[in-house]
């Protein structure tokens, strides 16, 4: 290893943080997952008659919110690994970069992690509506950590699969996306094959989430790339993904609301959860604002 | 310090060098000049290891090119034709970073930028964003840059391209240091009035064949058919026809106020004086014409079609 390893993921922190398309972008993804939610609320009315509805409300915003941003991800982290490797071969600077000694492997981890990075802050960007969908219950912190593990593992997957992609070819962005759409048509056969077992099991609010987030939109199609990894058990990236939307026992929604003593105790515990999971949201995403905000030091 | 040998490159079959023999030795700058579409380029990628020749050896400093990539690289500054920018650095950030990328320590960064950038005088631009910078400094920035390891080969494609005057003799004045410096420098062009200033040594390319090598006088003297003459007298017309008459004048005609006199090589220019003053005719200015690297550019490549 050279000393030079990582020069370009600073670099690339400095000029993402400059760049005001970084903010458009985190304003966007915190539109879409509000309007998941909002859409969610409209979608599936369950009246509020006690507190286990209430779980059942945040255990439902909690598959939308998770599967909406795994989604996004799976778009976005191809797209923009390739993106950064064609800018460098657009300006013409790769050739520079490799001639100064630096392997083709360190550039390409150095571009992937940096454009994750950025990806880092959108999901980070998204955990307080993740944090107020804690305040209904009916999900578990280890959740909420294995579906935004899941996300960025499959983040990092995509994101080194689609480095290769654009380093090998012209035109590596939309190729990155051209591979994926033909893959998600094919896996289209199973979110309606879980919508129909879904369904068929009674699990109606379950099938109506996968109908929003699989029908109409070609974005959208793409979020059933999970399912791939869910056939294949033993990849962790999807698994959890793919288990939160499946299975409905996991939650601490139900079995915990037999007397009035676990209510109370419940809703003392949500209220500690919320801060929490707004504190861990808010922290980071307050401290990469404001160091974005700044110049960052130029001698790295 | 660069050589070649029988280097040849074909892109899908066309050939776009056919057998290539530089020699550029230690401390010389060489200019490599030739029309668009010549080669330059291809040679030149081929010679900082980003393109592998068809056929042919090609070596920096006696290493092999192909075979030590990694030394050769360490060994050379590489200016590309396009300027490779980050639209969003700042200079300094720009030269830091590639300072870094070529794995130079922390502490060492500062200074080394600091100077390279005294050195191409865009020290009061240390700040500004490389989008905001004329062609000019942009140009200067791209050799502050290729200087960053200290390399003692700098091989610069085209640059001087889409300079105006003033910053092409910025540029001219920053080469001449680093050749003061010791540095080997390559550099292509197709402006020559750009090269004759300045390089001591060219090699002219020609739709991929290299026509002509050497010091500027020795091409001269080779491409050379005939010396070149002008004269001014009381009475050009008349001393056109005066000076047909010598044996040793190809030909004289009478244009643009002067006598324009082909001589054969060699000719005694005092033979031509006195000839005219036996005459009667009184002698105002009498020249022998250099012909420029342009001239010569152009006879080498006329010798070419025919
Ligand atoms: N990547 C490529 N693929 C196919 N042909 C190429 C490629 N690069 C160069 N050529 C061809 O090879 C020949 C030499 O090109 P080269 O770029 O080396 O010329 P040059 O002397 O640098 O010209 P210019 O003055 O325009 O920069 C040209 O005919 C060009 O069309
Ligand atoms: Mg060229």
């Amino acid at each position: 290893m050279r000393l030079n390893g990582g020069a370009v993921l600073r670099r690339e922190a400095v000029r993402t943080a400059r760049r005001w398309q970084t903010y458009v972008m985190r304003f966007a993804i915190s539109g879409l997952m509000l309007s998941l939610v909002l859409s969610y609320l409209l979608v599936v009315h369950i009246e509020v008659t006690d507190v286990a509805t209430l779980g059942d409300i945040g255990r439902g915003l909690f598959k939308t919110l998770t599967t909406g941003l795994f989604s996004v991800t799976l778009v976005l982290a191809p797209l923009m690994v390739a993106s950064g490797i064609e800018e460098e071969q657009e300006a013409k600077t790769l050739d520079l970069l490799s001639l100064t000694g630096m392997s083709a492997s360190q550039l390409l981890w150095d571009k992937v992690l940096s454009r994750l990075m950025v990806l880092l802050t959108f999901i980070v960007g998204s955990l307080p509506f993740l944090a107020a969908a804690t305040s209904f219950g009916g999900f578990s912190v280890g959740e909420t950590v294995n579906a935004i593990v899941g996300t960025l593992l499959a983040a990092l997957v995509l994101g080194v699969f689609a480095s290769f992609v654009a380093m090998m070819s012209r035109g590596g962005p939309l190729l990155a996306l051209m591979l994926c759409v033909p893959y998600s048509f094919v896996l289209m056969v199973f979110p309606v094959l879980y919508f129909a077992i879904m369904a068929g099991e009674g699990n109606v609010e379950v099938a109506l989430a996968l109908a929003l987030l699989t029908v109409g939109d070609p974005w959208v199609l793409l979020s059933v790339l999970p399912w791939l990894a869910a056939m294949f058990s033993g990849w962790p990236l999807a698994v959890s993904v793919f288990r939160i939307a499946t299975s409905d026992d996991g939650g601490q929604g139900f079995g915990l609301l037999s007397t009035e003593f676990w209510v109370i105790e419940r809703f003392k515990r949500r209220t500690w959860l919320m801060g929490l999971a707004w504190g861990i949201s808010v922290v980071p995403l307050f401290t990469i604002q404001v160091l974005s905000s700044f110049r960052m030091p130029q001698h790295w | 310090m660069i050589r070649t040998r029988n280097l040849r490159t074909s892109y899908a079959g066309m050939e776009a060098l056919r057998g290539i023999d530089l020699d550029v030795k230690k401390g010389d700058v060489y200019g490599f000049i030739g029309p668009n579409g010549a080669g330059k380029t291809t040679t030149i990628r081929i010679l900082t290891t980003l393109l592998e020749p068809t056929a042919g050896e090609a070596w920096v400093a006696e290493l092999p090119v192909w075979e030590s990539k990694q030394e050769v690289r360490g060994l050379i500054g590489y200016m590309p034709d396009s300027f490779g920018v980050y639209r969003d650095m700042t200079v300094t950030e720009y030269m830091h970073f590639f300072a870094a990328a070529y794995g130079i320590p922390n502490n060492e960064r500062v200074s080394l930028v600091g100077g390279l950038l005294e050195l191409t005088d865009l020290t009061y631009k240390e700040d500004a964003l490389i989008d905001s910078l004329s062609r000019g400094m942009q140009q200067r920035l791209g050799l502050a840059r290729t200087l960053v390891h200290d390399p003692e080969v700098l091989i610069l494609d085209e640059p001087a391209s889409g300079l105006d005057p003033r910053a092409r003799i910025e540029v001219r004045g920053i080469l001449q240091e680093l050749q003061n410096m010791g540095k080997t420098i390559l550099l292509s062009s197709h402006i020559l009035s750009e090269l004759e200033s300045i390089c001591n040594r060219v090699g002219i390319l020609e739709q991929g064949t290299l026509v002509a090598q050497g010091s500027i006088s020795e091409i001269l003297a080779q491409t050379k058919k005939h010396d070149d003459v002008w004269i001014r007298t009381d009475d050009d017309e008349r001393a056109a026809t005066v000076l047909r008459e010598l044996p040793d004048v190809l030909s004289a005609t009478f244009t643009d106020g002067r006598v324009e006199v082909q001589a054969k090589s060699g000719t005694d220019l005092s033979l031509l004086a006195s000839h005219i003053i036996k005459r009667e005719l009184a002698l105002r200015h009498l020249e022998r014409r250099e012909p420029s690297l342009e001239e010569m550019f152009m006879n080498l490549t006329e010798g070419l079609v025919q």
